[in-house]
């Protein structure tokens, strides 16, 4: 996660390689994405660069960073990724303006990272004001900080690689520069700018860990069939066998071909751009680590004039854009994790019984990709989401 | 009883018992698909299902020694599918281990006094292909591996199908695993499979295992033929059990959907949830309804019919689906192992390839469509 200085996409597609083996070991690394997408979201630099020397700091000690997206609630699950459900779900986590900083309150549930984060980006209202989407605020909470607990792991079905937690914030003191500030208007305006942006981004993200899994299917049957028999002869020279495999490895193109689209249409349509930019200053590195370099560069990522830079390329997504490539990210990640889905079932009962056994390992990817349905906002609320835009806001001419 | 008619009032009752045993034995049923080790926790149960009576229902020992081809009363089918629905609502594990050992009542011609294994996740077409089977002089010695066989490893016996190409060869050997040479015969734990985790799974392994003239308790083609049309019948105890997962699945997705409050209403009040629960309720009603049917048509003295056994075929294949949709209905929560959607869901692909690779039996389907 320290940053190769290749183009998100790249990253993005290193996850899918990763998913056809683990899909859960590409979500520990996913989820922390989805973090740092949360808050460059609110276009930030000061709060990227906590981040990034975070990151940077435990690179350099050998440590591997996670970073926690903690919005569900008990009482919100899909209804708080979907920006326009906001005001109908119920988030009862809120932040008290207090000397110096903030003071946080409430519990979230299923929390990727949530027992490994070292840091947690945090959504929560602002307690003075009415619960609309404009007085929520994004917070970067140390893991480490008092009246944070972990009163469980939650038990999944899949992935259980990547631990999903209940994190209890309890009167958490919250510094004033740890408060991701959008600089609109409305300080706290968040929502509707910000959090639409990631998951367009994101879902397409959802949709290369399902063609990965698609993939992983696909190989996992493959190799089976060339080592077994089915009813006194080769698998694999049996013409109907051959026909099934031709359908998984097909399903796993289409899957690709999908969520590369919505990625590389983000990327057209400017979403990334930030991305690209703020993340990379492109100097050698025995210049980035000169002590003066570090000044100068903390200096400009402090300035005014930086963020309004960094707010101005975000910007410059037109409302077209920023339509277009959620509705791509909707219909990938649909698309793609149902692709993955089948690819999982029809490896199994190809496999017959022997595709129930762990040591095979497409009991586990079925397993492990019914997630992929679930988070990020369930499939029906994706689907809800890209007719929204697709229909009900007339973005037809732009699809 | 007329043999012919399905009592209603034995069904009935017999449904109470199993849902107030499932009710009071709650603690013992998540144990045991916890729980690595379920040896002691198989012996509780057999003693518990054994005293309810359940286990040994098709062995009607005064109705098998009157009738010449081992025909099984439909009562008996019915008995056996309605408690395998019904434990199938609470653990599916349970049921399948119910049918297992009133499978093996039947076969022994007895009431075993413990469990016994039999290798129910392969059709009889998939027999001649397991082992090894060579004769020297008048002895037969087998040899390979036989894996995935529910109860295995828990079991103090094996009902072991020794079947070459030709059907006449045929013998069904009954193992003793307790006593069994170690150098012979191995049995390991299958490890832990994607369903039905409350039943233990094992691999046998045959090195040159010999069988003996007194351990063979049926043989020759026409056995084999009863066993096939016993393999055959048992589909539909397996639609009972895919039956009662979906109607827990179903049931725990409409509770859930009048008390989950979102997007500023109760989530049943939605259209989309209405619609999801709508049609899980249609399908779920159907394949209740599809079991019924065919037991109450049922010829004993028959293999299912090809429409009913593609019927059987069609309600595991749909099922996973199904149940995947039950888990949707939760969002999170039903991708949790505290609610009950992840077992329904894992449960039913297991249950999908029960009695067999599912295209071998639909190819001995076919075959006989074929052939006839």
């Amino acid at each position: 996660m320290g940053g190769a200085g290749t183009h998100p996409i790249a990253a993005f597609i290193s996850y899918e390689l990763i998913a056809t083996h683990c899909v859960g070991i590409a979500n520990l690394l996913g989820v922390s994405g989805l973090a740092i997408a949360c808050v460059m979201a609110t276009h930030d630099l000061r709060a990227l660069s906590v981040i990034t020397k975070l990151i940077c700091e435990n690179e350099r000690k050998g440590i591997p960073t996670f970073l926690s997206t903690c919005v569900t609630e008990p009482g919100a699950g899909s209804d708080a990724e979907d920006p326009e459900e906001f005001d109908q779900a119920i988030l009862r986590t809120t932040s008290k303006k207090v000397e110096g900083g903030y003071r946080i309150n409430g519990n979230k549930i299923f929390i990727s990272n949530g027992s490994l984060a070292s840091l947690h980006v945090v959504i929560a209202y602002d307690a003075a004001g009415k619960h609309r989407p404009e007085d929520m605020m994004v917070f970067l909470v140390d893991s480490d900080s008092k009246g944070i607990t972990i009163p469980r792991n939650e038990k999944k079905m899949g992935q259980k690689v990547c631990s999903a937690s209940e994190v209890v914030f309890d009167d958490v003191f919250v510094p004033e520069d740890m408060r991701c500030r959008t600089g609109t208007t409305k300080e706290t305006a968040y929502a509707y700018s910000g959090l639409s942006n990631v998951l367009g981004m994101t879902r397409g993200v959802v949709g290369g860990f399902a063609t990965g899994v698609a993939e992983g299917a696909y190989r996992i049957a493959l190799d089976y069939v060339r080592r077994n028999e089915f009813l006194g002869q080769p698998m694999e020279q049996q013409q109907w066998v051959r026909i099934e495999l031709a359908n998984l490895a097909r399903r796993a193109q289409v899957s690709r071909a999908t969520y590369l689209g919505a990625l590389f249409t983000g990327a057209t349509m400017g979403l990334m751009e930030p991305a690209a930019s703020g993340m990379d200053l492109k100097l050698p590195d025995a210049l980035n680590e000169h002590t003066n370099v570090k000044k100068i560069r903390n200096q400009i990522v402090q300035s005014d004039m930086a963020n309004k830079w960094f707010r101005l390329l975000a910007n410059r997504q037109t409302l077209t854009g920023r339509e277009t490539t959620c509705a791509y990210g909707d219909v990938a990640k649909v698309s793609c994790t149902e692709l993955a889905m089948e690819n999982c079932q029809k490896a199994i009962t190809l496999m017959g019984k022997d595709g129930l056994r762990h040591e095979f390992g497409a009991e586990k990817l079925l397993r492990d990709t019914k997630l992929l349905q679930i988070y990020e906002g369930t499939n029906q609320v994706n689907l809800l989401d890209f007719i929204k835009r697709r229909v009900i806001r007339q973005f037809d001419t732009a699809l | 009883m007329d043999s012919n008619n399905v009592d209603l009032e034995t069904i009935a009752m017999m449904c109470k018992s199993i849902e107030d045993w499932c009710k009071a034995n709650q603690t013992l049923i998540d144990e045991l698909e916890s729980q690595q080790n379920k040896t002691e926790l198989s012996a509780v149960l057999f003693k518990e299902l054994n005293q309810l009576g359940l286990l040994s229902i098709l062995f009607d020992k005064d109705n098998l020694s009157q009738n010449q081809d081992d025909k099984i009363e439909r009562l008996s089918m019915a008995l056996v599918a309605e408690a395998a629905y019904q434990f199938a609502r609470f653990s599916p594990s349970i049921a399948l281990m119910l049918v297992q050992q009133n499978m093996a009542s039947y076969l022994l011609a007895d009431a075993p006094s413990t469990w016994v294994a039999l290798p129910l996740y392969d059709a009889v077409v998939e027999w001649p292909f397991q082992l090894d089977i060579r004769q020297n002089n008048t002895k037969i010695f087998v040899r390979g591996h036989w894996k995935s066989i529910p109860l295995l490893f828990t079991a103090d016996s094996l009902l072991l199908p020794v079947c070459g190409k030709n059907k006449a060869s045929f013998k069904l050997v009954l193992v003793d695993l307790k006593a069994a040479e170690d150098k012979k015969l191995a049995v390991h734990s299958s490890g832990q499979m994607l369903g039905l985790r409350g039943c233990d799974f094992g691999d046998l392994e045959l090195n040159n295992f010999e069988v003996l003239d007194d351990a063979v308790i049926r043989q020759g083609e026409a056995e084999l033929n009863k066993i096939e049309r016993l393999w055959s019948q048992a589909e539909v105890f397996m639609m009972a059990i895919r039956s009662g997962i979906y109607e827990s699945a179903y049931t725990v997705a409409r509770d859930y959907a009048k008390e989950r409050w979102q997007g500023g209403k109760y989530i049943i009040d939605h259209s989309l949830i209405r619609k999801m629960l709508a049609d899980l309720y249609q399908e779920k009603c159907a394949l209740y309804e599809s079991w019924q049917s065919i037991v109450a048509r049922l010829d004993t003295a028959s293999a299912l019919s090809d429409g009913q056994m593609g019927l059987a075929l069609k309600s595991g294949e749909r099922l996973p689906w199904a149940t995947s949709d039950g888990i949707q209905l939760l969002g999170g929560n039903g991708y949790m192992e505290d609610y009950n959607q992840a077992r329904c869901f894992r449960d039913a692909k297991q249950c999908e390839s029960l009695l067999g690779h599912p295209q071998a039996r639909c190819f001995a389907i076919w075959q006989t469509e074929l052939s006839a």
